[in-house]
């Protein structure tokens, strides 16, 4: 969601008048209302990933995740490319790993709830979206749903 | 004029008080006050794809991210008339038990038993008392692990998509859930044992309107299209697309959720509803467990309805089992969703969430990306009757003690299990 739109707008829209009386702020990310010092990434985060962050941190250790896409995960685990074999929009390719390629291995597309990936090359992915004649608006709404404001614009 | 407020319900999902206004000896005004932020949703499905929208929606509520998914997926096919097979039905229905099974557990173990016990929350109760919790606990896991082989995850499932399942459960994972599932079964005479062994909480009675999904011989939480509106002796009933002439929402100043009232009543939905409207279900080990807690229907008091989740989750632990065996016995079909065509108009879907009724309905245009949504859920449409149900605590109550008062009023308000930020009302259609 455009989080310049305007909210009183917005409020209206869904409660009418009343919604006028309410206060309403756009979403931000947490790191830009405290100093975040540790990010666990996902919507939902993986239960391993909490847990190993506990233990790491218990012993003065920085956790490590996955700093390489679903994609590898997901090869791996020898599955077909949803992607290049089928033609589906799987956001694998610049989504963050660490969840064992759950979505596509049960043979749906990824949405990115993990956000994306240290070096996404979404550029690249958003060329080959389009070689395969998927639509370039879709294709970047998709990205964004999980994704923070900046990518894939 | 005095004025009995609890800040902050604790122990119940997001955020929410009561206040109440006492002119005297006579109750002024009773309010459910929701303080959590209005989400918008709408502006976020609107233009999105149909692939996109159930797991958008779904992170409404960790909770209950099943049901929202399930009806998202059920209020797509219904617009775009995709009809899923039985398989897929049994699959989901299986789904949305795991659901209700966690979310009761949840519930019944570690919100809502430390009231009746004096305790102020479950750690506490763990200390003296470890029976309960672990039990809940226990039960909890079951039905995580439900949601996790069915629907890919414990939490915004992934394996639910338009048309069907990405991939079915294997025999191997159908057999560990088996075994798991029977297990849970030994356990579910220890929740009525639990239960039965409650002080009772006799401090609100109240004629009550119960609205539930009413599905004869169907006993689902995902299946129907039908909501029966039960009071005294009087039934009504509502088909999905006509949802508006049940909820007829206001907006109110004092919460983010809105207002619903049925024929200028408010009405009540959850298990106690889904009882109400649906008594054929209890049958067997279940009319057992009815007399041994002393429910009878249709009851006068909200507290009741934590009688009813334990019945259902006794209910849910059967059924979840016999689906699975039934799912060994005919063997699962390696099944791709049924294909989708998406085409202009609108489709609606009700089903029954752990906490109620829960409403999406959605406008599609030929392309089948969302022009308009509605969704509506349990607690919003709880909030007017729980409202009530205050109202007639408070003037029941010959104590005015305002603890005495306030800890029967959190009672209730947790015995209605709300989930404050699924209801703050999202999206609506115009």
């Amino acid at each position: 969601m455009d989080r310049g739109a305007d909210r009183r707008k917005l409020l209206e829209e869904v409660y009418g008048e009343t919604g006028l009386s309410y206060d309403s702020a756009p979403a931000q990310a947490l790191h830009e209302i405290v100093k975040v010092d540790l990010n666990i990434t996902g919507c939902p985060i993986e239960k391993e990933h909490f847990l190993s962050a506990i233990a790491n941190l218990l012993n003065g250790d920085a956790p490590v995740y996955p700093e390489y896409p679903v994609c590898t995960e997901c090869r791996m685990l020898e599955n077909n490319c949803l992607l290049i074999e089928r033609g589906e929009l799987c956001c694998g390719p610049i989504t963050a790993a660490g969840c064992k390629a759950r979505c596509p291995d049960l043979r749906v597309p990824c949405v990115g709830c993990r956000g994306p990936v240290g070096d996404a090359n979404s550029s690249s992915l958003l060329a080959m979206l389009q070689e395969k004649g998927l639509d370039r608006e879709r294709m970047a709404a998709r990205l964004r749903t999980f994704a923070p404001e900046g990518v894939a614009q | 004029m005095s004025r009995i407020v609890i800040e902050h319900l604790a122990r119940v999902e997001g955020h929410g008080g009561i206040t109440v206004e006492m002119e005297g000896d006579k109750v002024g005004s009773v309010r459910f006050d929701v303080f959590e932020g209005a989400r918008l949703l709408e502006p976020l499905v609107r233009g999105k794809s149909y692939q996109e929208v159930a797991p958008i929606l779904s992170r409404i509520c960790a909770i209950c991210s099943v049901a929202h998914s399930l009806t998202s997926l059920k209020a797509t096919e219904d617009a775009f008339q995709v009809r899923v097979s039985p398989q897929t039905e049994l699959l989901r229905e299986l789904l949305y038990l795991g659901e209700s099974i966690e979310s009761h557990a949840l519930h019944l173990f570690l919100l809502a038993i430390p009231d009746y016990l004096n305790y102020p929350s479950a750690i506490a109760l763990a200390a003296d008392k470890p029976g309960a919790v672990t039990l809940g606990l226990g039960l909890k896991k079951l039905g995580n692990l439900i949601q996790e082989t069915i629907g890919g995850r414990a939490i915004h499932p992934v394996n639910a998509v338009p048309g069907g399942f990405g991939k079915a459960p294997t025999v191997d994972q159908l057999i560990e859930l088996r075994s798991a599932a029977t297990r849970g079964m030994a356990d579910s005479e220890a929740v009525i044992d639990i239960m039965a062994s409650l002080p009772e909480a006799e401090f609100c009675h109240s004629d009550t309107i119960y609205a539930a999904l009413r599905s004869p011989g169907l006993d689902s939480y995902y299946a129907g299209d039908e909501v029966m509106v039960a009071s005294n002796g009087d039934r009504a009933m509502v088909r999905a697309a006509d949802y508006r002439t049940l909820t007829n929402e206001v907006a109110v100043e004092h919460s983010t959720a809105k207002h619903s009232s049925f024929r200028g009543k408010p009405f009540m939905v959850g298990s106690l509803a889904r009882l109400t409207v649906n008594p054929e279900r209890l049958t067997g080990r279940l009319a057992a467990a009815m007399k041994r807690l002393k429910l009878q229907l249709p009851a006068d008091n909200p507290m009741d309805n934590n009688t009813a989740q334990a019945l259902e989750l006794v209910g849910d632990l059967e059924r979840a089992l016999a689906i699975i065996e039934e799912l060994l016995r005919t063997g699962v079909k390696d099944e791709r969703p049924v294909e989708i065509h998406p085409r202009a108009g609108t489709g609606t879907a009700i089903t029954e969430a752990p906490r109620g009724l829960l409403i999406h309905s959605y406008t599609y245009d030929a392309a089948g990306r969302i022009t308009a949504a509605d969704v509506i859920t349990p607690t919003a449409l709880n909030a007017a009757s729980m409202e009530t149900h205050f109202r007639r605590a408070v003037e029941q109550c010959t104590d005015r003690d305002e603890a005495v008062i306030g800890r029967r009023l959190q009672m209730i308000a947790r015995a209605y299990d709300p989930c404050i930020s699924c209801s703050v009302h999202l999206v609506r259609r115009r």
